[in-house]
């Protein structure tokens, strides 16, 4: 009978080897060795798991699927026990949590702090809004046509949705992202005071995904982060969705390792399709994402002729 | 203007005006350079004559895109659903360089009681026939000749006369009746019907003589038949020199109209002009059941291969197309005979596909081994050299030098490649995923007029929903091609070319699935007004044998022998389609300038062949 109790290791080499690659299936060997030795349970998990996906013969597939079923009915009632309110497991690997979403409020810096102690191999964390309404605002759902013209200013403009809160702002740079290699915003409307308090708060420079989607961002939030030089690391950058021009583009050339970056829904012109151009990553890129509009047709012939582009990339404007 | 130029050319083509005026007529075309009118079978079609457009063919006029359908000549009082449809020679690959014109109109309220009655059998294998048909039939058959439908044929220089190819399975049928009923039995063991595509020849008495040949013979892998008799239906009686010459078996000099000579395929024959009028005839073929045990030796299919692949490139080079004949005709021999040995040096092009040199027979392609082009590529080059791709438009034999090489074997191309390939590379790759970036999560908003300025069009969920089925669409054709086309620039996904020991798989397409959705919107348009084409992006795709390869000599040797294995049957071998690729638009409430479609994305799925169109419909909306 596999030992059924579940340790609790404290940043052990093996668990900083599989936050440096969570893929690698060799540290994931040796952690279940030393979870076996310690006397848990889910190093069983992961030996079988692994042989599970080396494709044993019918016969013994059958029997470790069902020991794997086994374990994993005992234990996941219990797994995620130690999240805190306001956080929810998003991403897994042989049952160990890897990625969290954290419901953004004033206490999420300390929610956070508490589940990553809890949670050593998570490498990904999103904060989220109200996943109500658009954007993150209340939506009471009894509007009337009057509520109509309360999206109005005095002059007829529309008000801007709002940010999130000052005081939830000022909590960005109470986080503690040290270990943490993908950090997501998407669709959490920071602004640009939440990309500054970004900038503070406490992380290696080790991150390497980061996605500000839909965050409100416009370019001197994105100017802020570019010059804090603390994000050096990133190669996949989303920014799609926010109030961008050819500054802020401009500013992205402190993200040197930049491969994949997604601009889309910027009205970032021609003048911006020229500041990415002059981007030192501009050649390294694998991945642009950016339409026609965004750049203006003038921008959409530069960059179909563009040198400092990758072949691969500049011929697809050739057929925008 | 156009239509003049149109008209012109059928009044040129009786043969009534001077010179002075057909040479004023054809420098004038060379200066026309107008944009296709539409495409058919994937050639681009013009209704009058241009510069590149100047090859004449007749199509059903049904099968020509309704909007510009009125456009195109209806020369033909005798067939008036034909339309004259002028096509780029340069666009012809093996597949498309016949003409098939679909006659089964011209019979179908005719009675085609057919006899063949007093036989004669003029030697073993060979008989001849007078053909008993009533006199509707005959009025019809007689008036082929008038129906104006004579093209030149592309191996004009090697015979005389004009030449149509038509298709008519009533006529086929009725003479598949009188045969069962003239031939011996021991001639009609495994005798199935008669092939309906018939060749209606035509000479005058000065033309010159249709050279000594074999008919190339009817072969179809999938239902195991082949031909193994040809038929000669005489339209017009005459005397010739003879008029007809059965290699060693037998002469006619005097023919009947409507005389019917059944001979068999093995026989080499030549035919010669009536000295007293005009010769008009039909050839077709009888096909019989293959037996079992029937066996292919690849050399003929490899000889027919690049027999197919010269009567292409003759177009560019008018004096290969006696050689593309010669292949044929020992094909043809070879399929009775076994292939005989021959001091003819063989044609290779040496072809120099931007900075990539690559030398082929038409079967064989030589590539130089160097880390680009990789084996992906060198198979990519193949397939698009031989089915004559389209690249920005152009077809690839006219983006890609060539020059003709006749040699006795092939020990000299190691050392041309070594010493004039370069190491550029001529296609690029692509990430197919770069076309289909993720949805955005929906923020549950209703509509526009709900949320009026801060409408997010990303991620409404209505148009993600429309989005994802754009995307679906777009990634059914996109992700299985092997080849795409960006403008001019050509992409390939190495991971459609799969090498498995020596050969090298090209994986095809497969089918999509649509989805459907509804919703309420009280303003700003609806989810369909804002999605847009971000791309148009060419696919090639192909539905061929594995291509073989050996390494010799620093080379690359790739076998590609369409021709084996039954590939030719029933399915298109490649086709390539324009496929639009969707994003969606976040301008204000999708509202588009004038003159700009309000439902692009519609509209461009509107513009694709009909197989292509996914289920969904505006009404869905």
């Amino acid at each position: 009978m596999a030992p059924t109790r579940i340790a609790r290791m404290y940043d052990t080499a093996e668990e900083r080897a599989l936050r440096e690659c969570p893929d690698d299936p060799e540290a994931w060997q040796r952690y279940g060795h030393r979870l076996t030795e310690v006397g848990d349970a889910r190093g069983a998990l992961i030996r079988l798991q692994q042989r599970l996906a080396a494709g044993p013969p019918p016969a013994t597939r059958a029997r470790v699927e069902r020991e794997i079923a086994a374990l994993e009915e005992e234990h996941a009632a219990g797994r995620d026990s130690a999240v805190p309110e306001g956080v929810t497991v998003s991403s897994r690997q042989h049952g160990f949590a890897t990625g969290l979403t954290l419901h953004w409020s004033e206490r999420a810096p300390e929610r956070l702090a508490e589940a990553l102690s809890s949670h050593p191999l998570v490498t990904a964390v999103r904060l989220s809004g109200a996943a109500d309404g658009p954007d993150g605002m209340e939506d009471d759902g009894d509007e009337d046509e009057d509520d109509w013209y309360d999206d109005l200013d005095e002059n007829g403009e529309p008000i801007p949705l709002p940010l999130i809160e000052a005081r939830e702002a000022d909590a960005l740079a109470r986080l503690d992202l040290t270990a943490v290699t993908s950090l997501s915003c998407a669709y959490l409307r920071i602004g640009d005071a939440g990309a500054k308090a970004l900038t503070t708060c406490t992380f290696p420079d080790v991150i390497t995904a980061l996605d500000l989607r839909y965050t409100a961002l416009g370019d001197e939030g994105l100017i802020a982060l570019a010059e804090s030089g603390r994000f050096g690391s990133v190669t996949r950058l989303h920014l799609q969705g926010n109030a961008l021009t050819a500054p802020g583009v401009a500013a992205l050339a402190s993200f040197t390792r930049l491969t994949e970056l997604d601009l889309r829904y910027n009205a970032i012109g021609e003048q911006g399709a020229e500041a990415l151009l002059a981007a030192p990553f501009a050649g390294s890129l694998r991945r642009l994402s950016l339409h026609r509009p965004d750049v203006s047709q003038a921008g959409a012939r530069r960059l179909a002729h563009a040198t400092e582009l990758p072949l691969a990339l500049r011929i697809l404007w050739r057929t925008v | 203007m156009s239509l003049t130029l149109r008209d012109q050319f059928f009044t040129l083509s009786t043969g009534e005006a001077s010179a002075e005026e057909v040479e004023r007529y054809r420098a004038r075309v060379d200066t026309i350079e107008t944009e296709p009118a539409t495409t058919l079978d994937g050639l681009s079609v013009s209704w009058h004559p241009t510069a590149r457009h100047k090859a004449l063919r007749f199509v059903d006029t049904d099968r020509l895109d309704e909007d510009v359908r009125d456009l195109f000549a209806r020369p033909s009082e005798g067939a008036p659903y034909l339309a004259a449809v002028f096509v780029d020679p340069a666009e012809l690959s093996f597949r498309s360089f016949e003409n098939i014109v679909p006659l089964d109109r011209l019979f179908a309220d005719t009675a085609l009681d057919l006899r063949l009655r007093d036989a004669r059998r003029v030697a073993p294998g060979a008989h001849q026939f007078a053909l008993d048909l009533p006199d509707g039939a005959r009025q019809r058959l007689e008036g082929v000749d008038a129906l104006g439908l004579y093209v030149p044929p592309l191996n004009a220089a090697t015979r005389g006369g004009d030449r149509f190819i038509f298709h008519s399975a009533q006529l086929a049928e009725a003479l598949t009746g009188a045969v069962r009923e003239a031939l011996p039995d021991d001639e009609l063991h495994r005798f199935s019907h008669v092939n309906p595509v018939f060749r209606c020849n035509r000479f005058e008495p000065e033309d010159d003589r249709f050279h000594r040949h074999r008919d190339t013979p009817y072969y179809d892998g999938a239902r195991g038949q082949v031909s193994r008799s040809t038929l000669l239906l005489y339209l017009t009686g005459g005397t010739g020199e003879p008029a007809l010459e059965i290699t060693d078996v037998a002469e006619f000099r005097d023919i009947e109209a409507f005389s019917v000579v059944i001979f068999d395929q093995r026989h080499e024959h030549e035919g010669r002009p009536y000295r007293d009028g005009r010769k008009v005839f039909l050839r077709t073929e009888l096909i019989y059941d293959a037996p079992a045990d029937t066996t292919h030796d690849p050399e003929i299919g490899a000889l027919f291969s690049k027999a197919t692949y010269w009567t292409g490139q003759s177009v560019f080079a008018p004096e290969l197309a006696r050689y593309a004949d010669a292949c044929y005709n020992r094909v043809n021999a070879a399929h009775w005979s076994g292939l005989a040995p021959t001091d003819t040096p063989t044609a290779y092009a040496h072809k120099n596909f931007r900075g990539v040199r690559f030398v082929t027979d038409g079967h064989d392609f030589w590539f130089r081994k160097r880390p680009t082009p990789g084996l992906a590529e060198c198979a990519a080059l193949t397939l698009l050299d031989y089915f004559n791709c389209h690249l920005g438009g152009r077809p690839f034999r006219e983006v890609a030098a060539t020059e003709t090489i006749h040699a006795r074997d092939t020990a000299w191309i190691p050392e041309l490649l070594a010493e004039r390939d370069g190491d550029t590379s001529a296609l690029s790759t692509v990430d197919k995923e770069h076309f289909f970036p993720a949805p955005e999560e929906s923020n549950g908003a209703c509509c526009p007029f709900h949320e009026y300025r801060h409408f997010a069009p990303a991620r409404h969920y209505e148009i993600i929903d429309l989005y994802e089925e754009g995307q679906s669409f777009a990634r059914a054709h996109l992700m299985p091609a092997p080849i795409l086309m960006m403008g001019e620039e050509v992409a390939l996904d190495p991971e459609r070319f799969v090498i498995r020991g020596n050969q090298i798989h090209v994986l095809g397409s497969r089918a999509l699935a649509p989805v459907n959705f509804a919703a309420c919107w009280n303003a700003g348009g609806g989810p369909l007004n804002y999605l847009d084409v971000t791309a148009t992006i060419g696919t090639a795709d192909f539905l061929v044998p594995p291509i073989l390869f050996s390494e010799h000599e620093g080379c690359y040797r790739l076998q590609f022998d369409f021709f084996r294995n039954n590939w030719q049957a029933g399915q298109p071998s490649h086709r390539q389609t324009e496929i639009p690729v969707p994003a969606i638009d976040i301008d204000d409430l999708g509202i588009r300038d004038e003159g700009e479609d309000d439902s692009p994305w519609y509209e461009a799925l509107e513009e694709l062949p009909e197989d292509l169109i996914p289920e969904t419909s505006r009404d869905t909306f």
